[in-house]
């Protein structure tokens, strides 16, 4: 799971209220010190650069609001552009704060802002799931719910997880026929057939 | 006839043994359905008009209305199990019911969703019958300057929920109400920001957006831990799967809070649930005795979002049964389904047709019961799911989401518009910018956006008119003491902890 990005990333505790309002803390973990500084310099960087991202996208779409858009309509009250026109501007200056928030700001320069967690072995396995669903959502039309979504199935059991366990196997390869019964058998909603079949 | 004898009889032509097979029958099928995404409580209803015009006004009213509440307790479901909200009023209880799903509290989570649905719906019915006529009025009160008052207050709450970073917060707000202006100008018809993409010109579709950020954007998230460990702890014990007395105690005030707040928001034509549900969780956790527990498994934050949520049906079904407005989607549904039957909503409905509307109104109180009566024994089983392994769970996760979204206009522009939002909740996670703002922003946009052009082509471009009127002067001036809290009471927490960092 991602590290609770509010807590110091020097220390990672988790702790969540019991109901009889006692707290309970889990484990302590400690992270060596050189570790801390480059995740403190790692996430500011990643911060800067989101800011001056945001405020270039910003910037892109108030370009495209004044030119695409009228500002004012006929009697001269707001148009279509008037609310894109505020709320880029607004984009503009918030990516631009938040740049400046972590280049100058106080806790950003003393180390003392929470740090993100940004393991790269981790966002590559998010990557590969979020590629596989990509995957499942070109097939579906071609190839129609059932298919494509085996084929997602598949490349989780294969590629992803290289699971082992027979009955997991076997439960996530019921999972589409499930689906298609419970949709579109019970529930009567239509489900892509696949057009390569047609 | 007054309320009461109105209720009385109303509740005697409703408790025959042929209406309330018909109403469990309802709350049955929408909580069933209410549990897949995609598939809410206006798409549920419209799937099943056909079969309840077959029954007699009465019969088939009372039916819709179990379908209703069903679906919206079917919602909550999914978003405490799974972080996949339902619809639009959804997304504030995964804030916090997720989390305690995480925690191992589930069912804990929802059992008070079923308490606080039973307890709020119970005061919104009761709103309802005694407080209809004079809750119109005000109704009538709310024009375009009102509700654009109302927005711009309810967008400034929806910062409340940006947790530690305001200014990523302010972020997602304005990203959300960005987006809410894809999409054709309803004003001049001009297409803005669709790319000539056809299926752009009504807008991006909610629940594509909501189900990609929150819930693929979760699953991307938890599946990057490659661990054989459990990602929910789900207790073994019967007596850990639901709510403890002090747990209830707790919940209380929520539980009340929300059930007036999400009748007195219902009234208004448009306002919805989603509107009801934050600004009762916000309410919660101001006035909490553990305001820090909100966002991070608060059963109290369950309990208020999905009590305004329920009572908010009581307050829709204002508007709808004595003006013929209605309040949202599903009131739409049930406005024709009401005129299928000959009956024509208005003042003159109680005086007319009162063997129908007072059963009606009977059977949401017996369908309260009948979702409580069913729900919570249902709870410990919904909790046991949670055994799955993740590994196993997330590809169904993934494919619900698939066909969920895919079933609202059943087209794949907008499962590719899923995809696109589910990396966006990713990226959002990962760099600590909250999503809730983000969809609620998108929400409410429109409707604060329609309001205020509304309002200045009513002045002549004159913003005065909102200090003209006196229920837009109030909110405004609620809005800019929200705002001056916002600002100096953040400002005055980050030098307690910088004072608390140097000593």
């Amino acid at each position: 799971m991602a590290q609770d990005t509010d807590q110091p990333a020097a220390a990672v505790v988790g702790e969540y209220p019991v109901d009889d309002g006692e707290r309970v803390e889990e484990s302590t973990v400690e992270v060596p010190e050189d570790h801390h500084e480059s995740d403190i310099r790692l996430t500011r960087r990643v911060h800067v650069v989101l800011g001056l991202v945001i405020a270039g996208l910003g910037a892109w779409l108030l370009y495209r609001s004044r030119t695409e858009l009228d500002f004012r309509g006929p009697n001269h009250e707001p148009g279509p552009g008037y609310l894109p026109v505020l709320l880029t501007i607004g984009l503009i200056g918030l990516g631009l704060a938040l740049a400046a928030a972590w280049l100058f700001g106080p806790r950003a320069r003393s180390g003392d802002a929470p740090t993100l967690s940004l393991d790269p072995r981790g966002m590559a396995r998010a990557g590969l799931v979020w590629l596989a669903l990509v995957v499942c959502g070109f097939l579906i039309e071609p190839l129609g719910f059932l298919v494509a979504g085996e084929v997602l199935v598949l490349l989780v059991i294969v590629v992803i997880e290289r699971m082992r366990s027979v009955p997991s196997i076997v439960a996530l390869l019921l999972v589409p026929p499930a689906m298609y019964l419970l949709f579109a058998t019970l529930l009567e909603v239509q489900l892509p057939g696949g057009t390569l079949w047609h | 006839m007054n309320a009461l004898d109105g209720l009385l009889s109303g509740l005697e032509a409703a408790i025959t043994p042929n209406n309330l097979l018909w109403l469990l029958v309802g709350c049955l099928l929408g909580t069933l359905v209410g549990i897949l995404p995609g598939l809410g409580p206006p798409a549920t209803i419209s799937i099943l008009l056909p079969l309840a015009t077959g029954f007699d006004p009465a019969t088939g009213l009372i039916m819709m209305a179990g379908i209703y509440y069903g679906a919206k307790y079917g919602g909550s479901t999914t978003s405490i199990l799974l972080n996949i909200p339902g619809e639009s009023s959804s997304v504030v209880t995964c804030i916090d019911g997720y989390q305690m799903a995480k925690q191992g509290r589930a069912g804990k989570a929802l059992g008070i969703a079923a308490i606080a649905s039973f307890v709020a719906g119970t005061i919104g019915v009761i709103g309802l019958t005694f407080l209809a006529p004079v809750m119109a009025n005000v109704a009538v009160s709310f024009g375009p300057p009102e509700y654009s008052a109302l927005m711009v207050f309810a967008l400034l709450l929806v910062i409340m929920l940006a947790g530690e970073s305001m200014l990523k917060g302010f972020i997602a707000m304005f990203i959300g109400l960005f987006l809410s202006t894809v999409g054709t100008d309803l004003f001049s018809g001009q297409p803005r920001f669709t790319g000539d993409q056809i299926e752009l010109a009504g807008g991006i579709e909610f629940i594509a957006l909501s189900v990609g950020i929150f819930a693929i954007g979760e699953v991307l998230v938890n599946i990057e831990d490659k661990t054989e460990k459990q990602l929910f702890t789900v207790p073994s014990k019967l007596r850990e799967l639901l709510p403890s007395r002090a747990d209830i105690r707790k919940s209380t005030p929520a539980m009340l809070q929300g059930g007036i707040v999400g009748f007195l928001i219902g009234i208004l034509p448009g306002a919805g649930s989603t509107v009801a549900s934050f600004v009762s969780y916000i309410i919660a956790k101001r006035t909490s005795k553990h305001p820090e527990e909100f966002g991070k498994g608060s059963i109290e934050g369950v309990a208020a979002p999905e009590a305004a949520n329920n009572s908010e049906a009581g307050g829709a079904m204002v508007p709808l049964l004595t003006m013929g407005i209605p309040g949202s989607g599903t009131g739409a549904v049930l406005l024709g389904a009401l005129v299928l039957y000959g009956l024509n909503p208005g003042p003159l409905l109680f005086q007319e047709h009162s063997d129908v509307v007072w059963p009606i109104i009977a059977s949401m109180y017996l369908g309260n019961i009948a979702l409580l009566v069913m729900n919570l024994p249902m709870v410990p089983l919904f909790a046991k799911l949670l055994h799955t392994p993740y590994k196993v769970l997330y590809p169904a996760i993934l494919l619900i989401s698939v066909v969920g979204v895919y079933s609202v206009n059943f087209s794949i522009f907008d499962v590719g518009l899923l995809v696109m939002f589910g990396l966006l909740g990713y990226v959002m996670r990962k760099l600590d910018i909250p999503p809730a703002p983000l969809v609620l922003a998108f929400v409410l946009g429109p409707i604060a956006e329609n309001a205020i052009r509304q309002s200045l082509l009513l002045s002549d471009n004159s913003p005065i008119i909102y200090l003209q009127r006196p229920i837009s002067a109030v909110l405004i001036g609620l809005a800019v003491v929200l705002l001056i809290a916002l600002t100096f009471g953040r400002s005055r927490k980050v030098r307690e902890q910088v004072i608390e960092i140097d000593a």
